[in-house]
């Protein structure tokens, strides 16, 4: 996929926007959110219901695994870093797939050649190679070029997952333009290359540019 | 709360198959009760969160098989007091006249068993009871002048975008038929439903009451004139004697209770409906439970432009062009309409569509207000390779996951073919880049056909099952083709057609 730089340029002003991990690093504090996002959560921007969701979302803390064993465990997280890069100390994406699968929740359904998802990650981190831990960044993309050539439904669907749980995250979202949860009011300018006045103001807020 | 021992016709579901049959029976004071899985969804406790959302869907597993499983859930199941109405988008095109004879047009697939006109009597009822807005002259289809109670709601990026590609093609283009309000309305039994606020997020649910999703309209309508809805009420069987079922039985709060009924109507939708028949043993003399799946033929094309799209805003359909609803060279044709989307569903589809991850997958998500879509809703085929049994994998309830067994025939492949192909250059000519295809299929439907001839129907044209006098099916499984346009607005027009039947029966002494 060949990405076109000139949409990138229109947000990468922003001094916190997610270009590696290392910037998330800078940006985002593990246990506190920042004040300007904390700021706009907390505003009358917001309806009640859709506060109380991300406010529980961006609280929530890397926690012991109950599904997977500590070394599956380890190893998912690993996975899930190099499949969408975050930081799993501020975004517990492996804990909440853990949870998930604890909890027996599904998403309506899956593909029938696959065994229930559990089975099936379990399925796809013991097909890695026993250096993956240790080996570098090519080691690793190569091994999961490899997954995902290999196992390309259970790889699809953790891949999956494990975006859903990024985007759905409102410092990653705000990061990529997108302020649709200051949902209070609605919008009326909602044409080509229109900013609602709404959006503006959720957007200073949060000390974003649009 | 005391439960009813009696019903003289319960309604299995509450979506666009049940909810306007149990309004119009209420209204004409048949007592009523409705049996719902799902609970209530006030649009003041809906989230404008994705994930915060889950509970609207049927996330149940079922198991896709075939060489196009289709994605259920989130895709096309919905749960709670509205059924899939809660997560529709709303978009409500009528079926057209043709649609109902591929067999006679092509020599391919199914007639319906009725007439057209009995269709369009029910659509001019339903598109003012809801309050679609639509534009004054809909260019496609008979009768398409002063259709539509209110004026279109405002394009958004994405059409403004539809409408410039498909100009310098020359297609024509309009703004879509929507049941969301541009102006508020009175609904009975529910008060007034305020103007969409162009939140954009109908398919995690309307937090306003805009849309007419059917908690507002129809099951407020139904609640009004004494309709009793239960729900958190899971259906785990049925009492029969002889040809006659004699009652429902359900869970409800852990309890199992049995609701004895003078008439069952079966609207859970085109799995569970004949998930349940299969399970049960019902209906299914002619062999033809679960039979003759099918699902919309829904490739999307998605590009980044230039132009900031911001594509959370507005109805997620605006624009509609049906000049592709025949085309030559395809069995039926298809619609085309421009599509805004919520961010987590975006970069999903753009993971599992393109297998992109990593820095890649963020670096294209940084162009999220950039991105348009166009989506086609086309005509699909029932093939004996297409349809549902029961697995042997248990769920929670220890009842068996259905397995959905579903490929695109040649006319499916050749209509999503012509349809990306078209909608590439659309998008070119509206000055996209970062082109990409996400092949999909959209909605389910067939499973209980309905037909004139036991042997190859399971259901008669006014939805009773042929093998017993007082089981009803009113939702999509009675669909014999797909149609060419989205189904809620044509199950709500059956669904309506079945209670005057009911009516009617009840008036004669024969029910």
């Amino acid at each position: 996929m060949v990405i076109k730089r000139t949409f990138l340029a229109r947000h990468a002003g922003d001094t916190d926007f997610i270009v590696s991990d290392s910037v998330i690093h800078q940006t985002i504090q593990p246990d506190v959110l920042s004040p300007a996002l904390d700021r706009l959560l907390n505003s009358p921007q917001l309806t009640g219901a859709t506060r109380a969701a991300l406010q529980a979302r961006v609280r929530q803390r890397p926690a012991a695994p109950q599904f997977f064993s500590a070394a599956e465990f380890a190893l998912l997280e690993q996975v899930g870093v190099c499949l969408v890069p975050h930081d799993p100390q501020v975004l517990p994406l492996a804990v909440r797939i853990d949870a998930r699968l604890q909890r027996g929740d599904s998403d309506g359904w899956r593909y029938d050649g696959l065994p229930p998802d559990g089975q099936a990650y379990r399925q796809l981190l013991a097909s890695l190679p026993a250096d993956f831990r240790t080996t570098d960044d090519a080691g690793r993309h190569a091994a999961l070029t490899q997954a995902q050539h290999d196992h390309p439904q259970i790889f699809e669907e953790l891949l999956a997952e494990l975006t859903e749980s990024f985007y759905a995250d409102p410092r990653n979202q705000l990061n990529i333009g997108y302020v649709g949860f200051a949902d209070a009011r609605g919008w009326t300018a909602t044409g080509l290359d229109q900013l609602d006045p709404h959006e503006q103001e959720a957007l200073d807020l949060a000390g974003k540019r649009p | 709360m005391s439960l009813p021992a009696h019903a003289e016709v319960v309604v299995i579901g509450t979506g666009a198959g049940g909810a306007p049959l149990l309004a119009r029976l209420a209204q004409a004071g048949v007592k009523v009760v409705a049996l719902e899985a799902g609970v209530r969804h006030p649009p003041k406790g809906v989230a404008t969160d994705e994930v915060a959302q889950a509970g609207i869907f049927w996330m149940d597993e079922r198991l896709s098989a075939g060489e196009d499983p289709v994605a259920f859930g989130r895709n096309n199941s919905g749960k709670g007091v509205g059924g899939s109405t809660l997560h529709y988008t709303a978009y409500t095109p009528r079926a057209h006249p043709d649609d109902l004879r591929l067999f006679s047009e092509f020599g391919q697939g199914v007639d319906w068993p009725l007439e057209f006109s009995e269709l369009e009597k029910q659509y001019r009822r339903i598109e003012p009871f809801l309050g679609v807005s639509g534009p004054a002259d809909y260019p496609w289809g008979p009768d398409g002048k002063d259709r539509y109670r209110h004026p279109p709601l405002p394009l958004n990026g994405a059409a403004e975008l539809m409408a410039r590609g498909c100009e310098s093609l020359g297609l024509r283009t309009s703004a879509a038929p929507n049941a969301a309000l541009s102006r508020p309305q009175q609904q009975e039994g529910y008060g007034e439903r305020p103007a969409c606020t162009n939140r954009g997020f109908c398919q995690a649910g309307c937090s306003t009451g805009a849309k007419a999703s059917l908690d507002v309209t129809y099951l407020a309508l139904a609640e009004h004139h004494g309709a009793l809805i239960l729900d958190d009420s899971y259906v785990t069987g049925f009492r029969r004697q002889g040809d006659r079922l004699t009652g429902v039985e359900y869970v409800r709060g852990g309890e199992t209770h049995v609701l004895a009924a003078d008439v069952v109507v079966l609207s859970a939708g085109a799995v569970e409906t004949p998930r349940m028949l299969l399970m049960h043993g019902l209906a299914n003399s002619s062999g033809q439970v679960g039979r003759n799946f099918m699902a919309h033929t829904g490739v999307q094309v998605w590009g980044q432009f230039p132009e900031m799209t911001r594509p959370n805003k507005g109805i997620p359909g605006s624009l509609i062009s049906e000049d592709t609803h025949r085309v030559e060279g395809l069995v039926g044709g298809y619609l085309l309409q421009s599509i805004g989307v919520m961010p987590v569903t975006y970069a999903t589809q753009f993971a599992r569509g393109t297998g992109t991850w990593g820095q890649a997958l963020h670096d294209h998500m940084a162009g999220y207000n950039h991105v348009a879509g166009i989506n086609i809703l086309g005509d699909c085929l029932p093939y004996d390779h297409n349809y549902l049994e029961l697995s042997d994998e248990l769920d929670a309830h220890g009842f068996p996951k259905p397995r959905i067994h579903f490929t695109f025939g040649e006319n499916e492949k050749r209509i999503n073919a012509h349809a990306e192909a078209l909608m590439r250059r659309i998008w070119e000519a509206a000055g996209a880049q970062n082109i990409w295809a996400f092949p999909r299929a959209a909605h389910t439907i067939g499973t209980a056909r309905m037909g004139t001839d036991p042997a190859s129907s399971v259901v008669d044209p006014y939805g009773k099952a042929h093998d017993l006098e007082n089981l009803y099916i009113s939702d999509n499984s009675t669909f014999p083709s797909a149609l060419s346009a989205n189904p809620a607005l044509t199950i709500m027009a059956l669904s309506l057609r079945t209670a005057e039947h009911l009516l009617e029966g009840a008036r004669k002494g024969t029910l």
